[in-house]
């Protein structure tokens, strides 16, 4: 025993050894920072590099936690989307003011009623590996999502082509799908029923290709291997540590090479906001997407400081089902009880108040206005109407009303709205009763229609007013009251098939005032912004359509 | 021995057991699914949760865990779709593993000189100055020390860098606030065993012998003295090794803490159970090793086994 005393006491002495010099490590690297930064490994050595005017640009930017998958056909979170607008190009896309302009296909058109569309694709497009973009590329994401065992989250924004949700459910061949490939350039959809804005959904991801030769649902992290994940957009997956951070090359056959002005643009998943603004405050990143709202004060008139309007509408969900909303004129009086202008100045000036359904700042397609000044005030607040309408009802000063609970999620600012609301409609004599709960039992009560009145929010998968109405379209998955309004969806199913912009798009006005207005089924509240902190240096960068800034063509000055 | 060691090792299983199936329990109690998204339709969901067997009865679910378990499977995970938990565990525990070992160091280094310092000073305002920086240094939160060390050294004075341990210098900060709690209580420790050695007798007859100061602090007061320090190293060690959250999240280490809680907020039920094994594991070892090394220093404990 005596022995082994001695080993351990001479472990503990090498120990103490070991440490002293590893702390001389420490020292010795303090007094190198000051004179060179060249001592720092690659990574953080580029950064350096990227801000001081080396010649490689090469950008960091903060992302959230890794989540999902970066396979269009797959469970695509978060990060996919960023993976997505630098690395992948799809049929179409937006410009700056939101106008479809060519990107993998050249021209396309459409039959009468919008059933039939074919697109042909460019013939310089190449994924970074050089070989050529096809139909086959396209038509490959969009039999592996509809394969049942894949788990693809946007596959059912597949099912407006023909045969392809019983090819999901296995009741037909996916061999019998409406997509066809008649040559390596060219791809006809038909669809099951009329869809005139069928070129907002080729934006989603289903419709987004993945490589035939290397991308397979076999092979089940093709996706996170950069010798297998080739990109046919600016940009391509060059590196990738799980969990830590994802980088983006050049893709050196992409057809406006020219333009694309970074050597690299890494994506470092972080999570905590202190961390993110010190980060950004020392130079270590470049750009800081969704910065906390605090920075507004912090940056406020400096360049720095930029943002993008977000496709997103927070509103109140009235439950038709259950008393006393089953009456329009209980829902009028509470919605125009609101101060929509008093809950933004409670919970922030990123908050905007907004009475459409469709995101406020969503721009038509037609000249560019934006939605909520095209809808003018869908509901006017005035607290007198209101009390009227509620004693209409049977309520005078809100007598004889059931117990009234609101529910909402316990996050962020919704407890404050909820506040702020809660004293709004006591001054119209009702006394509502504030329920919280844990965001996922909420998802599962709100979905079940067990909720009175409940807290909802909606941002738009592609842009279009369509993202949002149909939700409360008869039969929608996401018609959580079950709804039903034999004109409404007259309406939608007429904006379906109408190919004209401008007569769609008065369908569409109509049928959010039958929403909003008339059944007062839903409230809006407010929309928001997204804030970025951005290297002053970094210029060229865009406000996309969907809410978020675009830097794939963005350049930095040395 | 072997009938104590072979006791343990029991002990340990049934307890990793006992900690599986409560965590099982726990991530089935808890709402919601790993498989929900804001749009994702209830036929959608229904494949899903069929194809990762969510739609069996909950006992079930925990048997064929448990099969797989036996069979060293830990299962893939439910949000990055395709890579085995093991990967991703062992991934993780790297950054974890390195920022640990370097505060390991640091916290025997500093803690017990320090300790012996103390113990050794005859002033009695230096001994009083040394112990309330120890009392602030175990009663300050971890989160306080980091995110003070962060905005001065980092962002204020840019001496360190703070985002991730890509060099020797990312892991001053993170190491000094992780390791400031155990420092101090390892210094502490020490002190008053030191002092409690130092008045034994062989020590007055060593010092009686003549021998040198240093072959009495180093052969026979520490030897002796740091017996209360190597049990507190079992569960200091595991502490380490487990990660914290809050200075992986503050230092974007992307290390098995900060997953551990990504994986209870995205329902990925097989890697909270995987990371939940994995450190329950870890904590059961790193005792069992120090009661066995406190036996081998002091025969009397050996002797109650």
């Amino acid at each position: 025993m005596k022995k082994f005393k001695k080993v351990i006491a001479a472990l503990l002495c090498s120990a103490m050894v070991f440490a002293l010099t590893a702390c001389g490590n420490n020292a010795e690297g303090s007094s190198n920072t000051g004179s060179s930064e060249a001592t720092q490994s690659p990574t953080s050595g580029t950064t350096e590099t990227a801000s001081t005017g080396g010649d490689a640009k090469n950008i960091i930017c903060s992302e959230q936690p890794e989540n999902g998958e970066y396979d269009p056909a797959g469970a695509t979170a978060y990060v996919y989307f960023d993976y997505q607008s630098y690395c992948l190009e799809g049929l179409i896309d937006y410009d700056s003011e939101g106008t479809v302009i060519p990107a993998a296909a050249t021209s396309w058109e459409a039959n009468d009623d919008g059933t039939v569309w074919t697109f042909h694709l460019r013939e310089d497009g190449y994924w970074s590996d050089g070989s050529k973009v096809t139909s086959a590329d396209f038509l490959n994401t969009i039999t592996r999502a509809l394969d049942p065992a894949k788990g693809a989250w946007y596959v059912d924004a597949l099912f407006l082509i023909q045969g392809a949700a019983d090819a999901f459910n296995g009741t037909a061949s996916i061999d019998d799908i409406g997509v066809e490939c008649p040559d390596d350039l060219t791809i006809v959809f038909t669809l099951a029923s009329p869809c005139a804005n069928f070129l907002d959904y080729v934006r989603l991801p289903v419709y987004m290709p993945s490589n035939v030769q290397y991308a397979t649902n076999a092979d089940e992290a093709w996706d996170t291997d950069v010798t297998k994940n080739l990109g046919n957009g600016p940009y391509h997956m060059s590196d990738y540590k799980s969990g830590e951070y994802i980088t983006f090359s050049p893709n050196e056959y992409f057809h406006d090479r020219a333009t694309v002005k970074f050597d690299s643009l890494t994506f470092k998943f972080m999570d905590d906001d202190q961390a993110k603004t010190s980060a950004y405050k020392t130079g270590e990143i470049d750009i800081l997407t969704g910065a906390p709202y605090y920075v507004q004060d912090q940056y406020a008139g400096q360049a720095d400081l930029q943002d993008a309007d977000v496709l997103v509408t927070n509103y109140i969900l009235f439950n038709i089902n259950m008393a006393p909303f089953d009456n329009v004129k209980v829902r009028q009086a509470f919605a125009l009880a609101v101060s929509r202008q008093g809950i933004c100045d409670v919970i922030g000036s990123c908050y905007t108040p907004s009475t459409t359904f469709v995101a406020a700042n969503y721009k038509s397609k037609v000249d560019g206005t934006k939605w909520s000044e095209l809808q003018g005030t869908l509901l006017d607040e005035n607290l007198e109407t209101a009390k009227q309408l509620l004693a209409e009802a049977g309520y005078p000063n809100g007598e004889g009303l059931p117990t009234i609970t609101y529910t909402y999620p316990s996050m962020s600012y919704e407890a404050d709205v909820a506040q702020v609301l809660q004293m709004q409609w006591a001054q119209l004599g009702v006394n509502v009763e504030l329920n919280a709960m844990e965001y996922e039992v909420y998802v599962n009560a709100r979905r079940a229609g067990e909720l009175q009145l409940a807290r909802h929010q909606w941002t738009g998968d592609y842009n279009d007013p369509a993202t949002w109405l149909d939700m409360y379209r008869d039969g929608n998955s996401q018609n959580d009251i079950s709804w039903y309004n034999e004109e409404y969806n007259s309406i939608m199913t007429a904006s379906a098939s109408e190919m004209d912009a401008a007569a769609r798009q008065a369908l569409l006005q109509q049928a959010e005032e039958i929403l909003v207005s008339q059944d007062t089924v839903i409230c809006p509240l407010f929309t928001t912004k997204t804030l970025y902190l951005v290297n002053p240096k970094i210029s060229g960068q865009y406000k996309y359509v969907m809410g978020y800034l675009d830097f794939k063509f963005a350049d930095i000055a040395q | 021995m072997v009938k104590y060691l072979i006791k343990r090792i029991g002990i340990g299983l049934l307890t990793l057991f006992v900690l599986v199936a409560i965590t099982f329990t726990m991530t089935k109690l808890m709402p919601g699914s790993p498989l929900q998204s804001k749009n994702i339709t209830g036929e959608i969901l229904e494949k899903m949760e069929e194809k990762y067997g969510l739609n069996k009865p909950v006992l079930e679910q925990f048997f064929i865990y448990c099969k797989n378990l036996l069979h060293g499977d830990l299962g893939t995970s439910y949000k990055k779709v395709g890579t085995e938990v093991t990967d991703i565990i062992l991934s993780r525990i790297q950054p974890t593993l390195r920022l640990g070992i370097v505060t390991f160091l640091l916290t025997l280094v500093v803690g017990v000189s320090a300790g012996i310092a103390m113990a050794k000073t005859k002033s009695n305002f230096v001994r009083g100055l040394w112990l309330s920086g120890l009392t602030l240094g175990v009663s300050v939160p971890n989160f306080i020390v980091a995110l003070l060390l962060l905005i001065i050294f980092g962002v204020q004075l840019r001496l360190f860098p703070i985002l991730g341990l890509d060099t020797p210098m990312h892991y001053v900060l993170p190491a000094i606030a992780q390791g400031l709690y155990p420092i101090s209580a390892v210094a502490r420790l020490t002190q008053t065993s030191y002092e409690d050695v130092m008045r034994q007798d062989y020590v007055t007859m060593a010092r009686a012998k003549g021998l040198s100061s240093t072959a009495i602090t180093f052969r026979h007061i520490l030897k002796n003295a740091l017996l209360p320090v190597i049990t507190y190293m079992g569960p200091m060690v595991a502490f380490l090794l487990t990660g914290s959250v809050v200075i992986e999240n503050l230092y974007t280490i992307p290390g098995i803490g900060k997953e551990f809680v990504n994986a209870i907020s995205n329902h990925d039920y097989t890697l909270v159970m995987g990371i939940t094994i994995f450190i329950g594991s870890i904590i059961i070892i790193c005792n069992m090793i120090s009661d066995l090394v406190c036996s081998f220093v002091d025969p009397r404990i050996k002797n109650t086994l």
